[in-house]
């Protein structure tokens, strides 16, 4: 069953002769419940192409199609985790009222979104810093508030933008390993930007490379490595090393 | 006759109180008691400024005072200025004075109180003389802070300077709109009042085109305006 | 408590030297008359209630003109502030304003008014509204762009939008103008009553001046200069309260 159908989209960025092609021709089919890593080099439009599926940003050409719907606006039905974390807090709220920013929208009120809150606060085992303010937080920690707080939304799908970038190693390792369980557990589909190769295979069950100048896609790998993934093990399977060194190149050629 | 006045003749009396001279004489006035109120205010704002910035022990003592005093309106002082030196600049630039010492004191303060910082990190990494790091580190630092702070001090002295002269002094632009009124031109009076907006404006203008050629350099000490 | 004693020594010294001074002779009484006689000045309009009509008259006059301005401010800051095109269209005029002496307006307003209450009212709110409105339209004009996507990847509406991001993002903003707004209306307010002659505390010293009475001067200012200070510290309480979140580093 295909959760996000991405038919023929192209983006153009102004008129004339000064148009800029950011994408070109995508054609992508994600399954539901899949986990799908999307890298390639600096400006190949592959942030873009999350914020065209989360309905932020409208193609130019080509259609998206999520659940039956073209994709038009954004919904509570694609969540998205942005990069930089500190701007995606509310920084007045405490945590547990930032997790219940989705909802709020919803009919509950007052205890009921507060208890609501610190379940999933404790799915992230940040249910300790309930009641402080992000800035009190480190880098890390706000970063699973955001990705608490998507959860809240209740969606199916999960859209991610580079959201470890701006992490150290450790902490971006841990939540490598608690994305794919939280996704794994929940039956979500997975959309994963990022630049970092090993990640996006490690993550993914395909990784699809976008080329730059203009954004298309070059290549789409299926990873049949087993799951759970090992941070040490899988890392080291030679089957990991065979995609890598198979990817590697096309992403130094750009 | 009534209270409003039709552009034009607002314009024609503008003109007629500019050519014969009355309205530059007025400005002239107004800027001088601004302008040593100002020169009041940067005189003792300056020192204890940087008595306060220097230590702990004199901000404690001295601070709360100042704190006590500077919820004062600066325009409850204009009887007693008026009192002591009766009409004229002085009292003018008095109450100009207190009005601005304020934000000149606090720029001071935050200028020597941030100096015990980095900067003075590189002095002693590179191993300057103490008066070598007064005058190359503190003074040219501290001087684009303090600037910041007298630049909004300028604009205060304007404003107050004209509030004085509405209220009792009989001298400068604000007098002559009291003039105005009382003698029911009401296009004189609305000529002064958009003069009196756009000396305010040019000099605010004129400021910040001061500020960003000469102090744009220092602006790694600036911080913050 | 410590501080408390070293924040005292000064102005008690002061003080004293003050009192000396003048018992001595070496001030003059009429210009400096010794803090005692200012006190005594003080207690009496207290006990004889002859400080409670004035008082009242330019605080409810100072907090109607603060009030409607912050309101105004307030509304108008955000309408503006949120708009890039009435932002771009409006705020260099707006910025041209904002050095203007409120007070330069009396004279128009007296013309237009008449000598009332309500002339005094508008000069105060014309006077206050420019730090509360640039305020409020640099809170609204800077919020954070990551925030609004958040909002719209939620599809909140624009009245959620409005309470639950827009508003507290703006609100430190908004304080700040509103406090250099109570500022300038006491200001104003004693000029209003100074200039046109309406009850109040500002009418009340001009009138000792008048008649060189310098303790009932001297006493007048240091109720002004209380009441500014318990309004700013008022509102700083409630500054802190709301803003919490803020001093969380």
């Amino acid at each position: 069953m295909t959760a996000i159908d991405i038919r023929d989209v192209s983006l153009q960025f102004g008129e004339g002769a000064g148009a800029r092609q950011i994408l070109t021709g995508i054609n992508l089919q994600v399954r539901a419940g899949e986990f799908l890593s999307v890298i390639g080099p600096s400006g190949c439009g592959k942030t873009t192409l999350l914020r065209l599926i989360a309905g932020l940003v409208q193609p130019t050409g080509g259609s998206i199609v999520c659940d039956d719907r073209e994709v038009k606006k954004p919904s509570r039905d694609r969540a998205i985790v942005f990069q930089d974390y500190d701007k995606a807090l509310l920084p007045w709220r405490k945590i547990w009222s930032n997790v219940a920013l989705p909802l709020e929208n919803r009919e509950s009120r007052g205890r009921d979104l507060r208890t609501r809150a610190i379940e999933l606060l404790k799915v992230m085992r940040l249910e300790s810093v309930a009641d402080h303010y992000p800035d009190q937080l480190s880098g890390g920690m706000q970063q699973r508030v955001q990705i608490a707080r998507s959860l809240a939304q209740g969606s199916k799908i999960w859209l991610m933008d580079e959201p470890f970038g701006a992490l150290d190693a450790i902490t971006r390792q841990q939540l490598q390993d608690e994305v794919t369980r939280l996704a794994a557990e929940r039956k979500m589909t997975v959309v994963f930007i990022t630049h970092d190769l090993e990640e996006a295979i490690y993550l993914g069950d395909r990784v699809v490379v976008l080329g730059a100048h203009p954004g298309r896609i070059v290549k789409e790998i299926t990873v049949d490595l087993p799951r759970p993934r090992d941070q040490l093990t899988t890392r080291e399977d030679p089957k990991f090393l065979a995609h890598r060194h198979h990817l590697f190149g096309l992403l130094q050629g750009h | 006759m009534g209270t409003f006045s039709r552009p034009s003749d607002v314009l024609t009396a503008g003109l007629s109180v500019f050519a014969d001279g009355s309205l530059l004489v007025a400005t002239a006035q107004t800027l001088q008691a601004a302008f040593v109120g100002l020169c009041i205010a940067i005189a003792l704002g300056v020192p204890v400024g940087m008595i306060i910035g220097i230590s702990a022990s004199t901000r404690l003592t001295v601070a709360p005072t100042l704190d006590a005093l500077r919820p004062v309106p600066p325009v409850a002082l204009i009887p007693l200025s008026l009192l002591i030196f009766g009409f004229g600049v002085s009292m003018e630039a008095a109450v100009v004075g207190f009005a601005c010492v304020w934000s000149v004191t606090i720029a001071t303060t935050a200028a020597v109180r941030s100096m015990e910082g980095r900067l003075a990190e590189v002095a002693l990494a590179l191993e300057l003389s103490r008066l070598a790091y007064m005058r190359k580190i503190v003074l040219p630092a501290a001087l684009a802070r303090i600037a910041v702070g007298v630049r909004v001090a300028v604009g205060i002295a304007l404003v107050v300077a004209v509030t004085v002269e509405i209220v009792v002094n009989p001298r400068g632009l604000g007098y002559g709109m009291i003039i105005a009124q009382q003698s029911l031109r009401p296009d004189l009076m609305y000529a002064q009042l958009l003069w009196i907006g756009f000396v305010g404006w040019s000099i605010n203008w004129g400021l910040l085109k001061l500020d960003r050629t000469f102090l744009s350099r220092f602006s790694v000490a600036r911080g913050g305006s | 408590m410590k501080r408390v004693v070293l924040a005292l020594i000064l102005p008690l010294g002061l003080l004293v030297a003050w009192q000396y001074a003048a018992a001595v002779g070496l001030l003059s009484p009429a210009y400096f008359p010794a803090p005692l006689r200012t006190f005594e000045a003080l207690y009496d309009s207290i006990i004889t209630g002859a400080l409670w009509g004035p008082f009242a008259a330019t605080a409810l006059r100072m907090f109607e003109g603060w009030f409607v301005a912050s309101l105004l401010g307030i509304l108008l800051g955000a309408l503006v502030g949120s708009s890039r095109t009435a932002r771009e269209f409006l705020q260099p005029s707006l910025e041209f304003l904002r050095p203007f002496p409120a007070s330069a307006v009396i004279p128009a307003a007296i013309l237009i008014f008449g000598l009332s209450n309500s002339m005094a009212v508008w000069v105060i709110a014309f006077g206050s509204v420019w730090p509360v409105l640039l305020g409020t339209l640099h809170g609204f004009s800077a919020i954070e762009p990551r925030l609004k996507e958040v909002s719209v990847a939620l599809e909140m509406p624009p009245s959620a939008y409005l309470r639950k991001i827009a508003l507290p993002s703006a609100l430190p903003d908004i304080f700040t103008g509103v406090r250099i707004s109570l500022a300038i209306a006491l200001i104003l307010a004693v000029v209003v009553e100074m200039q046109s002659a309406q009850p109040g505390l500002g009418q009340n010293i001009l009138l000792a001046q008048r008649m060189y009475r310098s303790p009932e001067l001297y006493a007048g200012i240091v109720v002004l200069g209380l009441f500014g200070f318990v309004a700013s510290w008022i509102l700083d309480r409630a500054e802190r309260r709301l803003l919490v979140w803020k001093s969380q580093r």
